[in-house]
């Protein structure tokens, strides 16, 4: 008989139930690491002001509001250009549409962003709230001019909502090339903000 | 050797990715579909402007981007804020913009303080959208009779030159108002409402012709079509696509213009509400009139030949340059400050001390107009430091009174040496006021060193990868304020209050961090790069035995 | 006599182990004692050790100048050399230890191939665990364990239960450590390629200090799983002997990750020494001979209660 045919006991029900639970166990192993994977993505503390409250990503580097700005967060560990989101209180008069507040958004932005673009621009719902969407690109101005540092292409995702006297703006900025895989983040982010 | 049962494998596999397929939930961010299906398909370029590539309108779609919203924009508070809007029509690929003169340049029509800072020009992106805001331009050729002007568009709205020769602007063909007929159909584009209304169009036909003092019959065209305020500088086509006139306020020039809506839209007086003490922007009434385009003729040949434009009517032609000619500097009073960036005036100096980070020029000024342009240009040694003459900045503190100007160098104090300061205003940038002060004890100018003696060190170094040695650039390091180490950091929840400095590692891995540290004062150093654990070391301190510019290897490992 | 056929080949059996029949000459293999096993381990593992002596003070003392290819090329030779260091000590051991060169190569590459075209992409661009798992202690031990450990571990496991596993070839419980081993060299070797190559050539002294560990680490862990999977094949298991011994591999893998990333980041300090690699490749030979000596230790009893049993 060769010595290469197979003994049918290598077939028994416990060595296939041994298999499969190998299986089971590693799947579930990979589930719990993914669940894992998940919080510690999503870990948030919540911030309040001014009747706005959101949830912000744990251990982003928060600079100190001034201003018209409420909020600015920026992620220390991404590459690049720090993902950064703020958020921007705009006043505005009582019957204001929200095209007035677009152009002054972008006026204003044309003016403080170096190479600023509009990619697009349109109006969507967030989260079945209504908003508005401009979506832009710019160039970060490298402020440590002595090293040579190839400086950043940023993209930029600004959502303004109308909210009676002001126009709250949250705003998305992310190298461009981390701008898909950090969207879902901030849609998060999106999703958390009341006012 | 046999592969059986691999299949267990792929099951499970399979398994794992249709579970996290349905981890995928629905989109969250949904555009809003367009109310009304458009009549004609529009050229959906992604970026406004440059869609014809320097190429003539030809269809509605064309011509819609060849018009163009303009705001005249005003320096309130440091910001540019709009105070009016109009249209314009662009005439070459080359930014060159036909509007009305009390749209480019209201002073040109008697209203000086109506004269803006600056002219923005939107472009149109998406009909149904607003018009991006792209470019400044300046006025080339204006005549105050005609209410016509020619602007051309000089840089983007960060403040960067362009090119006009890059720019390859759709445009509208000039064509010829003397061979319109009554009953003739006119097109008109314009953005009728100031802050982002999309563009409109409106049609009518020729109802007649009214004549004007020293214009002949034909000066203005009368149309049946109800254009609203904002269209005023906008583009009037004929069918055939080429630009025909200008429609224009009919109470242009000599009558009182009437103002009948006055509408608040910004906040102006930055006190955080927009309410009726912000200054409201005056929309006008209804147009009826458009100035034909021929008489923009000499206007357009004497910007393209780039010769002054003389209006043959007597009105004011030449483009308003801020600055009466009258300005004034006094004399220079040198000033010490609080230090770096933060510059504020103490007490007068005769002489900065060694190490100084930074230094100011006080002096008193009359016959200034705000939005003028002003220069300073700073020598140290006879080598120019520092200067704005390639790039005048707009005045903006008032017409008469005190100021001061400030020169700063956080990072390694300002250099040494005899300094010669001279400030520069006007149109032609004049030389105004000069002088002179000396920093430290020398005469040359010597390369910023680090002060000995001072008790501080400069770090600087490297981040590189503890197993491939290669360097890890973005990697970012802070420094803590002393006293506080990474934990307390932590439940600061990581305020930037709490970083004393900071730098990002280059391409090759190197920093310098910006702002000295002092000797036997325990730090915290933090390291953050993606896809390694944070590393920091609390407490680290120099002494006197470290050099004084400290270097430092710092190795991460995955 | 009832008709017993030998669990291995199918022939007639005459000896029993425990609850399995074999035919007598592979009852005689079944019951070998593999002592020189055990010294082909140690030696391997201070070969390893010394291999990266000889590279680290070549680095230092010649310093040589690579273009940036050939700094690839050396880098790459070097991820090479744990394998063949082990494949040639494994060669040496030939007279003794039949298993067929083929066989062993063959689980190798499997190795390497699954390595490459599964288990990275998994850990590297699904789960992306170098951003989240660092976040805290906890996340970094679970993160290591259940996620790494058990891509790691199972990838190994399945490229000797479903291939070798089935052959009578695999006639004896040492077989399993010896091509689970063979398996995780394969995984191991093809980490090394991919460091080299994602880094962009690497610095030659230090990263082999680091190809070594990942060796010797895998090569320990895939020796856990090869034992429960000798045991399996040759006496009556429950059900949960399997799962058991994987997640003990897969547990074993996260805590050695975790416990090498605490040893060699000191943190930083202003002598800027804030790495020290070489902690790592102690943890990880000790970690070799512990679990290889453990293993065998176990196997080597539990012959000897078999035959005791008899």
């Amino acid at each position: 008989m060769s010595a290469t045919t197979l003994p049918s006991k290598n077939n028994s029900l416990g060595q296939r139930f041994a298999d499969w639970a190998v299986i089971v166990v590693t799947l579930v192993g990979l589930l719990a690491g993914w669940l894992i994977k998940n919080s510690v993505e999503n870990r948030s503390i919540p911030f309040t002001n001014s009747g706005i409250s959101a949830q912000i990503p744990q251990g982003w580097l928060m600079t100190s509001a001034q201003g018209n700005e409420i909020l600015h967060v920026t992620d220390p560990l991404s590459s690049g250009f720090g993902t950064t989101y703020t958020i921007e209180i705009m006043p505005v008069a009582s019957e204001a549409t929200v095209d007035q507040v677009v152009t002054q958004l972008t006026l204003q932005r044309g003016q403080t962003l170096t190479a600023y673009r509009v990619l697009e621009q349109q109006k969507v719902t967030v989260f079945g709230r209504a908003a508005y969407e401009i979506g832009y690109v710019y160039v970060e101005s490298n402020p440590n001019l002595t090293h040579n540092q190839i400086p950043n292409i940023v993209r930029g995702l600004d959502y303004i909502f109308l909210n009676g006297d002001h126009a709250i703006v949250a705003a998305y900025w992310v190298d461009e090339k981390a701008f898909d895989s950090d969207l879902g983040r901030f849609h998060r982010f999106l999703n958390s903000l009341k006012f | 050797m046999k592969l059986h049962k691999m299949y267990h494998i792929w099951i499970g596999f399979t398994v794992l990715a249709l579970s996290i397929l349905a981890c995928i939930g629905p989109t969250p961010v949904q555009p809003v579909p367009t109310q009304a299906p458009q009549a004609q398909p529009t050229q959906n370029t992604q970026n406004p402007g440059p869609s014809n590539n320097g190429q003539p309108a030809t269809s509605r779609a064309d011509l819609i981007k060849a018009t163009v919203q303009i705001y005249g924009l005003f320096d309130i508070n440091g910001k540019l804020t709009p105070k009016y809007s109009g249209s314009g029509t662009i005439l070459s690929s080359t930014g060159m913009i036909l509007t009305n003169a009390h749209v480019a340049s209201p002073a040109s029509q008697g209203e000086t303080d109506m004269e803006p800072d600056a002219l923005a020009i939107a472009l149109v992106d998406k009909e149904d959208q607003p018009p991006v805001f792209l470019y400044f331009a300046k006025v080339k050729a204006v005549d105050g009779y005609l209410d016509m002007a020619v602007i051309q568009i000089t840089s983007t709205l960060d403040g960067v030159n362009v090119d006009p020769n890059s720019l390859n602007l759709p445009y509208v063909q000039v064509g010829n108002s003397d061979s319109l007929h009554v009953a003739d159909h006119i097109n008109i584009f314009g953005f009728p409402g100031i802050g982002g209304s999309t563009i409109t169009y409106t049609d009518g036909s020729v109802s007649g012709f009214t004549p004007e003092e020293s214009l002949g019959d034909r000066a203005w065209i009368k149309t049946d079509a109800g254009i609203a305020g904002g269209n005023s500088g906008g583009l009037a086509a004929n069918d055939a696509g080429f630009i025909i006139g200008i429609p224009t306020l009919a109470s242009a020039g000599t009558d009182v213009k009437k103002i009948t809506d006055c509408r608040v839209v910004q906040d102006t007086n930055g006190d955080g509400v927009v309410d009726d003490k912000d200054m409201c922007i005056p929309i006008g009434e209804f147009i009826n009139a458009i100035r034909p385009v021929n008489f923009a003729l000499p206007l357009i040949k004497a910007v393209q030949s780039g010769q002054a434009y003389t209006s043959p009517y007597g009105g004011p032609s030449q483009p308003i340059s801020k600055g009466s000619g009258g300005e004034t500097f006094g004399t220079i009073t040198w000033y010490s400050t609080t230090g770096g960036s933060d510059c504020k005036v103490q007490d007068p100096i005769s002489a900065y001390p060694s190490g100084t980070t930074s230094m100011a020029a006080a002096f008193s000024f009359s016959g200034m107009t705000n939005g003028e342009p002003w220069a300073e240009k700073w020598t140290v040694g006879g080598q120019e430091l520092y200067s704005t003459m390639s790039n005048p900045v707009q005045w903006s503190s008032g017409s008469q009174g005190n100021t001061y100007t400030c020169l700063f160098n956080s990072q390694s104090g300002m250099p040494e040496g005899n300094y010669h300061i001279e400030l520069y205003a006007g149109q032609d940038l004049k030389l105004l006021t000069q002088s002179d002060v000396v920093v430290g004890g020398g005469s040359n100018p010597v390369p910023s060193q680090p002060s000995s003696g001072q008790g501080v060190v400069t770090v600087s170094g490297q981040v590189l990868d503890g197993d491939s040695m290669n360097p890890i650039p973005g990697a970012q390091i802070f420094i803590l304020n002393p006293g506080i180490n990474f934990a307390q950091w932590k439940t600061d929840q990581f305020a930037n209050a709490d970083i004393f400095t900071f730098a990002t590692a280059d391409n090759q891995g190197n920093f310098q961090l910006p702002d000295k540290l002092a000797l036997n004062v325990g730090y915290t150093i933090i390291i953050y790069a993606e896809g390694y654990k944070v590393t920091y070391g609390d407490n680290l301190s120099w002494t006197s035995q470290d050099p004084v510019n400290f270097q430092m290897t710092v190795k991460l490992s995955k | 006599m009832p008709d017993q056929v030998c669990c291995v080949c199918g022939d007639p059996a005459s000896s029993k182990i425990g609850e399995r029949w074999f035919c007598e000459k592979h009852y005689q293999s079944a019951t070998r004692e593999r002592t020189h096993t055990w010294r082909s381990s140690i030696l391997l593992v201070v070969g390893l050790v010394v291999f990266v002596g000889i590279v680290y003070g070549l680095d230092l003392l010649i310093k040589p100048a690579f273009t940036p290819t050939e700094l690839i090329l050396a880098g790459l030779l070097l991820a090479l050399v744990p394998a063949f260091i082990w494949m040639a000590f494994f060669y040496l051991q030939d007279r003794l230890e039949p298993e067929p060169k083929g066989y062993i190569l063959g689980v190798f590459l499997l190795g390497a191939i699954l390595a490459s075209a599964v288990g990275i992409p998994l850990v590297d661009n699904l789960f992306h665990v170098s951003n989240w798992i660092y976040a805290d202690t906890a996340t970094t031990i679970l993160g290591s364990i259940l996620v790494v450990g058990f891509i790691q571990e199972f990838l190994k496991y399945a490229v000797v239960r479903y291939s070798i596993y089935l052959s009578a070839e695999f006639d004896e419980a040492t077989d399993g450590v010896i091509y689970a081993t063979a398996a995780g060299l394969g995984y191991a070797t093809v980490l090394n390629l991919q460091y080299v190559i994602a880094n962009g050539g690497v610095a030659l002294g230090s990263s082999v200090i680091r190809m070594v560990v990942v060796a010797l680490a895998q090569a320990s862990f895939a020796g856990i799983t090869g034992y429960f999977l000798g045991r399996a094949k040759f006496e009556h298991k429950p059900w949960w002997w399997m799962p058991i011994g994987i997640s003990l591999a897969a547990v074993c893998n996260g805590l050695f990750n975790w416990l090498r990333g605490l040893l060699v980041q000191r943190g930083i300090s202003l002598t800027g020494a804030s790495t020290n690699p070489w902690l790592g490749l102690v943890l990880a030979a000790i970690v070799a001979l512990i679990s290889m000596g453990l293993i065998l230790w176990l196997i080597r009893r539990n012959i000897h209660t078999a035959l005791a049993e008899k």
